[in-house]
């Protein structure tokens, strides 16, 4: 059974995925840069509902409310997923603190295994802490530049980490959400596609532009999967590669330099 | 991470009845909670190829074979869902003494080939689990199945796949692929026998007593001996299957490299020698007395010793395998055989997204050292995954001039990442150090997910 909090991100990825690409005809990363600021409040969005979310996680763990506080998790992790493009690339240190794995003491999964794992609601000091580093990120976001060759290197690389493998449950595996997570990051991919890349390379390079779609309507249709257990890994294996490639191949035509996907 | 998470996650989320995946819909992993690969340890089974030995390199054929036999996808349903392989069983052509599968194994090193889990039409409706065998020196050990159902290999090999492991019938070539390579496995070299199976160089007195004893005909039929079925000149074996007591026909199992064996006895109900020969002594009212028994088991250990069982798992290992693999692409790119070509890619694209998890990511707060070197050691892995994945994408097409091409800028940035590679080493989960921070973290991490009202609940306990 896909869980609510999941549905808005896979509707939102095919949304993006049809209206992609309104073409722009300008050359050089300028369009970019000035579509970037189109896409920087899908991002604050992500990380404002992912702060609510954890604020109300915090209030339901403070009052022994377990399955209140799974649900606040659940909410909190996918508006994270989807500002996830930006996370690891702009936000290093944060990234760190917000999503470390494996650590017991500290970030979202810290706090997945005792809600999830242990079933209990002993992990306030956790809970404030992760408040207080979502919105030390809210605050700098605001303030940081997000410059299109770091954006396609979140992009590319984040669209490589959808292939990793899920047998053991994937990135969070107590609360069983892994799906979620690909959607949301999907999600995130799709809107950086529709805002940002899309329309310049459509201009630039329709075909390139039709083989991202393509791709990306490909991935969105796989992780569409009822369960992790009906995941064809080895075909969102093989798209997740496809994507990674296709937005390598975009580079030139977008006066940028190949994704790094280093990390 | 991977499954490198697996055995450690699965067993504590075990304990805590994974109750949190059936509240919440999603599901924690693919295969049953608790189960162990044994995929993270640091000694591996050593490999030795027959062919490499005599002629100094492997065939086409076993090269296509041994990557195949590290290819999930030629199995189907759940094991291809989770990644497994011949390889996850049988270790370099090994066993894996640690492997155990709630459900499907008693004991670690035990596996019911005849469970729903995998097959559901291979369901036999009974836990009956069978030790898995190593295949070193199968090509002398017909027939084939602890019941030594069949006499060609090729038929066994096809019925693990097929019938076992839900796969699809196998191409022709992979199936000869992987015959010639478990046939190309040999024994570890044992420098305490002679080429007549008799013990060589300087036996102890115990040992010499031990081989003695072996060869005596038993009290009360004296037609049989150990050495009547263990034929120490014919590999100790005779081809033949005997009921000794175990509930069953039974092919007569090789001593040689039995050390690295055991549990022993089909379905692997003794965990060592000595209760190994506590059973004979019963079933044939052998009358050993506690030296002889102690002497027959001195001898077992020196005819089931090899030289150097296993080596650390490393940068260099890997990147053999992965070589070795990818020499399949030099003949089948050329030869436009799409099936292998598509097979290579993803596995070893595969095999390469496993290696760069042993190059632990920033996130990783217990690995300090080295986050240029492991950062640059994780960004040649996906580039060479990506790059691999060019060539499966130009095959798929018709298009094997570009997959050549492909291939070739593969293989230069292959060559490249070696250096990068080795000088992440030293933090990476190859090193005893880092291993142990990495590790000691998850188990960290998985304790804080235990509930211990649940873990008090734990329905048994798996020895």
């Amino acid at each position: 059974m896909m869980t609510r909090a999941f549905r808005p991100a896979a509707s939102m990825l095919a949304a993006a995925v049809l209206s992609a690409a309104a073409p722009v005809g300008a050359t050089g990363p300028a369009p970019l840069q000035a579509a970037i600021e189109r896409f920087k409040p899908f991002v604050s969005a992500g990380i404002a509902r992912s702060l609510a979310a954890a604020r109300t996680m915090r209030e339901q763990i403070a009052g022994h409310d377990l399955a209140g506080a799974q649900r606040a998790w659940i909410a909190a992790r996918s508006g994270w997923e989807q500002a996830e493009i930006v996370s690891d690339v702009f936000f290093p240190d944060l990234d760190d603190a917000i999503d470390a794995w494996p650590d017991g003491k500290q970030g979202f999964h810290a706090i997945e295994a005792r809600l999830f794992g242990a079933h209990k609601t002993d992990a306030l000091a956790e809970t404030d802490a992760l408040i207080a580093r979502l919105q030390e990120f809210e605050a700098t976001l605001q303030s940081t530049t997000l410059t299109p060759q770091g954006l396609l290197d979140g992009t590319a690389k984040l669209a490589y980490e959808i292939g990793e493998n899920k047998a053991d449950g994937g990135e969070s595996q107590f609360s069983g959400t892994s799906l979620g997570d690909i959607r949301a990051n999907l999600a995130g991919i799709a809107e950086v596609w529709r805002t940002v890349f899309g329309p310049v390379l459509q201009a630039r390079d329709p075909k390139r532009a039709a083989a991202i779609a393509d791709s990306l309507a490909a991935l969105g249709k796989l992780a569409g999967a009822a369960d992790l257990k009906s995941l064809d890994e080895t075909a969102l294996r093989r798209r997740s590669e496809d994507l990674a490639l296709a937005f390598q191949d975009a580079a030139p035509a977008l006066a940028l330099d190949p994704p790094n996907l280093g990390n | 991470m991977a499954r490198a998470a697996a055995a450690i996650a699965a067993l504590l989320m075990f304990l805590s009845a994974n109750r949190a995946a059936a509240e919440f819909g999603g599901a924690s992993g693919i295969l049953p909670a608790g189960t162990e690969l044994g995929e993270e340890a640091l000694a591996q089974p050593r490999e030795l190829f027959h062919s490499e030995a005599i002629q100094g390199r492997k065939s086409y054929l076993v090269n296509l074979g041994d990557m195949a036999f590290s290819a999930p996808s030629i199995f189907g349903g759940v094991a291809r869902q989770a990644g497994l392989s011949c390889n996850t069983c049988h270790v370099n052509g090994a066993g894996n003494p640690r492997f155990f599968l709630p459900g499907l194994s008693i004991r670690p090193g035990t596996f019911d080939t005849t469970g729903a889990l995998f097959n559901p039409k291979a369901d036999n409706g009974l836990l009956d689990p069978v030790t898995i065998p190593s295949l070193r020196g199968a090509r002398q050990l017909a027939p084939y199945g602890h019941d030594g159902r069949m006499a060609s290999l090729r038929d066994f090999v096809r019925s693990v796949i097929v019938d076992e492991f839900a796969g699809a019938e196998p191409a022709p070539e992979i199936l000869d692929g992987l015959v010639a390579y478990i046939m190309d496995i040999d024994l570890l070299p044992n420098p305490r026998l002679g080429l007549d199976g008799k013990l060589a160089g300087r036996p102890s007195e115990a040992e010499r007593r031990g081989e003695a004893l072996f060869a005596r005909p038993f009290t009360h039929d004296p037609g049989l001996s150990c050495a009547a079925c263990h034929v120490p000149s014919a590999g100790f074996v005779d081809h033949q299957q005997h009921d000794v007591g175990s509930y069953g026909m039974f092919k007569t199992p090789t001593l040689l490299d039995a050390n690295f064996n055991a549990p022993y006895f089909h379905d692997g109900r003794y965990g060592s020698y000595e209760e190994v020969v506590i059973h004979f002594d019963r079933m044939f009212y052998l009358g050993l007395t506690a030296e002889d028994r102690a002497d027959l088991v001195a001898y077992l250990r020196a005819v089931g010793d090899g030289e150097e069982p296993s080596v650390h798992d490393d940068v260099d290992q890997n990147v053999k395998e992965a070589a070795d693999f990818l020499s399949v692409l030099d003949t089948a790119i050329p030869a436009r055989d799409g099936t292998a070509v598509t097979l290579t890619v993803d596995t070893v694209a595969g095999e390469l997204r496993e290696l760069t998890e042993k190059f632990p990511d920033h996130k990783d707060a217990s690995v300090t050292g080295g986050k240029s070197e492991r950062a640059a050691a994780r960004a040649d892995l996906k580039a060479l995954v990506l790059l691999l994945r060019r060539v499966g994408d130009a095959a798929d097409s018709g298009k094997f001039d570009e997959a050549a091409s492909s291939f070739a800028a593969f293989r230069n940035k292959f060559a490249g990442a070696i250096p990068v590679l080795m000088a992440a080493e030293p933090w990476s989960l190859f090193d005893p150090a880092t291993h142990a921070a990495h590790f000691a973290a998850l188990r960290q991490l998985y304790q804080s997910a235990v509930d211990p009202a649940l873990a008090m609940r734990r329905p048994f306990d798996s020895d």
